[in-house]
């Protein structure tokens, strides 16, 4: 009877992390993620989002740690050293937390771009779309002609007894075969 | 016996290897000379130069005085906010920036316990304002390795921080800092600030002593001052095709036009539409045009979303109010047709699908036929609404894309996204045409100006920036203001800019001089549109706050206040019932068309 009590106080209020801490104790990892958030500027949370970021957070760090025991093996060493991780944090960061590029880099870019004169604009009726290929309304298969023994056979007969209309007509049961094809979608 | 001489120079040079943190260097020193070098010194020995031993003694007098520099800001700030109001004003735009650069001081001196105490005392003072952002990433600067990857502490140690000044207010500074021996307080601004004496300090919103300025590329604003926009609307012939086939110049003369004073050539090739197009005004929209004033303030229609479970993110109404269309964030788009529907109550709306993220902004093209979509993963659609399906696919932002508009004359449009960068596109090409790049932050939203030679785009660093689309390069810069640009608007004489931002206030921006007319407190909460009435009369702003203000600003050229109140040129106000407001547009005919979604 004493267990179930707390129970029914966390069912029935809202799970923030400000009740849960006086009902359960919490693991160090939590405690240290909520600290994080409360000086980022986040005052009031979930306790799913700790949850969350704990996994996430756990997620991460075994790549580091996996990455930079790899490059620790590279160098033929047992123990990671810290340039180990230093350099498995810089091959992560470009795969999974991409950022948009340096503003040097952005500023080179606009240069190039930016010196090409903009193309001249002929008098039209309407809206100009770009060429067929990189419109989404094209069509995205081909048809394939594939002549099956049945036609073969047919031409042969036709070639025989000069019978155009026959030959024609057969070869024209082509077997459609579908392919698709890369749009721009 | 070592030469006194030497052996001072020798400690002197290893203190100044310490101060400025050459570990290496200094310890590579300390052990060549271990033997020779004395303990301690205290003066520089008397046969020396003069002007050496001044510079000597100075160096060594700021070395003992640097403990305590928590304190010496405390001095620092608690004297500027006793001063006179005028003085306080003007000294006030040094009070946050010294904290930040102290701060950066210590860090790269390696004196952590120091900063964070800086900062845990003295930076809750300035959370309530704009720069609690800045704060907060510079709170995250612990180390001295770190100082390169913040990107707040790269902007503030790569440019000096631009100060006006009367020469009174710096005397007095001056003083003050003598009188208490704060010589390291001196010595940053010395080397972090530059400081400049003008009598008019109007250019810089020191009207505003109470929210502190973040930072701001100071130089490159004066640079882009000295920039002609030629901001007049374009001839009617550059973009109508006129019927007869007499030369264009005979033409207008003939009807009595100047031709360079009142009309610009448009710097970038645009599109010519024969006299009936949609795309252009009707002249049953010239006729019919209401003509608004005091007395006759203009009808207002609003269309409120229910059910939308706050997922509705951007709606857009076509300028002659029939067609809607709204983006959701399960990256669906619906539009309606008024025509079709019926007059009152727009049921249903076809769902189309197409992008894979939400929806950030749609804009209809003037003909109302086809529309542009913009989406967080990072694509641009275009839709036709009579086909009911997505045309062309413009990718180019790999961030997600914040606003979009098509040009008043069709056939360009301009994005802008998280990756902080304007694009100019054709209808035509799937790849960008134009890169704005300068923005230190993502644009939030891009507008044309009304002869479609220009772009504004203004973005979450505070300011506004203004295009040429002949070459890409900024011409203006607007700022600082006291939050991210939210909404932007140009006037259709195309002089002003009105900039609505993210706490509430309006600010009008003369775009021909650069200067800031003045600042309004608008609304209590992020102004998501503004719009314009076509003569230029009243201007619409709908925010979240659950308010469609109307304002008259045509008052705004005789009067230079710096602050306005709002009852100056507030004329109308609408409250929804609790709905935000997404979309506020002026029909052709100078209806107010408003969009919002009731929760």
């Amino acid at each position: 009877m004493h267990n179930k009590e707390p129970n029914k106080n966390t069912n029935n209020e809202e799970n923030t992390s400000q009740v849960t801490d006086k009902v359960l104790p919490e693991p160090e990892d939590a405690r240290a993620i909520a600290n994080i958030l409360k000086a980022v500027g986040v005052e009031s949370f979930d306790t799913r989002v700790v949850a969350q970021l704990v996994e996430f957070v756990y997620k991460y760090i075994g790549e580091v740690l996996e990455l930079s025991k790899t490059f620790a093996q590279y160098a033929q060493r047992e123990d990671i050293k810290q340039d180990d991780v230093k350099l498995a944090i810089s091959s992560l960061l470009s795969k999974s937390f991409t950022q948009p590029p340096s503003r040097d880099v952005l500023l080179q870019l606009c240069r190039e771009r930016n010196a090409v004169p903009l193309p001249a604009v002929e008098t039209y009726v309407g809206i100009q779309l770009p060429p067929k290929e990189f419109q989404l309304t094209t069509r995205n298969y081909q048809l394939k002609r594939k002549t099956t023994t049945e036609s073969l056979a047919s031409q042969e007969l036709s070639e025989t007894t000069g019978n155009t209309s026959v030959g024609e007509s057969s070869s024209q049961r082509n077997q459609v075969e579908f392919s698709t094809m890369d749009t721009s979608e | 016996m070592p030469n006194d001489l030497d052996s001072f120079l020798f400690r002197f040079v290893l203190e100044y290897l310490q101060r400025k943190g050459y570990k290496g260097a200094a310890d590579a020193l300390r052990n060549a000379l271990a033997s020779e070098v004395p303990e301690d010194f205290h003066n520089p020995p008397l046969d020396m130069d003069d002007q050496v031993r001044n510079f000597l003694e100075f160096f060594l007098f700021v070395r003992e005085e640097e403990k305590g520099l928590v304190e010496d800001y405390g001095k620092i700030y608690r004297w500027i906010d006793g001063c006179l109001e005028v003085v306080r004003v003007e000294l006030g735009q040094l009070t946050y920036p010294l904290l930040v650069y102290l701060y950066l001081d210590l860090i790269r001196r390696e004196r952590y316990e120091e900063s964070q105490k800086l900062l845990e005392e003295w930076a809750p003072k300035f959370f309530e304002q704009s720069v609690r952002d800045e704060l907060f990433s510079l709170k995250g600067v612990r180390r001295r390795e770190q100082l390169n990857d913040n990107p707040v502490s790269q902007l503030y140690l790569k440019h000096r921080r631009e100060i006006f000044v009367s020469q009174y207010a710096f005397e007095l500074l001056c003083d003050f800092l003598v009188e208490h021996r704060l010589t390291s307080v001196f010595r940053c601004i010395m080397e972090h600030f530059h400081v400049k004496m003008e009598k008019d300090s109007q250019v810089i919103g020191s009207e505003d002593s109470k929210s502190s300025i973040g930072f701001f590329p100071y130089q490159e604003f004066e640079v882009l001052q000295k920039n002609e926009i030629h901001w007049r609307p374009l001839k009617e012939s550059d973009y109508i095709v006129q019927e007869q086939d007499s030369q264009p110049e005979s033409h207008t003369t003939l009807e009595g036009n100047t031709v360079d004073s009142n009309e610009v050539h448009p710097s970038i090739p645009i599109p010519k539409y024969p006299v009936g197009s949609a795309m252009l005004e009707s002249e049953d929209d010239k006729l019919r045009r209401v003509s608004l004033g005091i007395e006759t303030l203009p009808s207002s229609l609003m269309y409120t979303f229910s059910n939308t479970y706050d997922d509705m993110n951007c709606v857009d109404i076509s300028v002659d109010g029939s067609t809607i269309v709204a983006g959701f964030d399960d990256s669906f788009i619906r539009f309606w047709d008024g025509k079709e529907c019926g007059q009152y109550r727009l049921v249903g709306g076809k769902p189309l699908i197409g992008h894979c993220g939400s929806i950030y902004s749609v804009s209809l093209s003037p003909c109302g036929r086809f529309f542009l979509s913009s989406s967080e993963d990072g694509t641009i659609r275009l839709w036709s609404t009579k086909l009911e399906r997505d045309l062309v696919v413009y990718k180019g932002h790999l961030f997600p894309v914040w606003s979009v508009e098509f040009s008043p004359l069709s056939h360009y449009f301009v994005s802008c996204g998280h990756d902080r960068l304007g694009r100019l596109w054709t209808t035509d090409r799937i790849f960008p045409l134009r890169l704005f790049g300068g923005h230190y932050s993502d644009v939030e939203t891009i507008r044309w100006h009304p002869n479609c030679c220009y772009i504004a785009s203004g973005s979450s660093d505070r300011t506004c920036r203004l295009w040429d689309l002949r070459d890409g390069n900024s011409v203006r810069l607007f700022g600082p203001h006291s939050a991210s640009v939210c909404s932007l608007v140009f006037s259709n004489d195309g002089k002003k800019l009105v900039v609505g931002l993210e706490n509430g206030q309006i600010e009008f921006w003369d775009i021909v001089q650069g200067r800031r007319i003045s600042r309004l407190e608008g609304h209590n909460g992020p102004i998501w549109c503004l719009d314009v009435s076509k003569d230029d009369i009243f201007f619409a702003s709908g925010s979240s706050d659950c308010f469609v203000h109307l304002w008259n600003v045509q008052s705004l050229n005789n009067s230079l206040q710096s602050t306005l109140s709002r009852d100056q040129l507030l004329v109308k106000s609408f409250q929804t019932k609790d709905s935000a407001v997404y979309c506020t547009r002026f029909s052709r005919k100078n209806l107010l068309l408003v969009a919002g979604a009731n929760l």
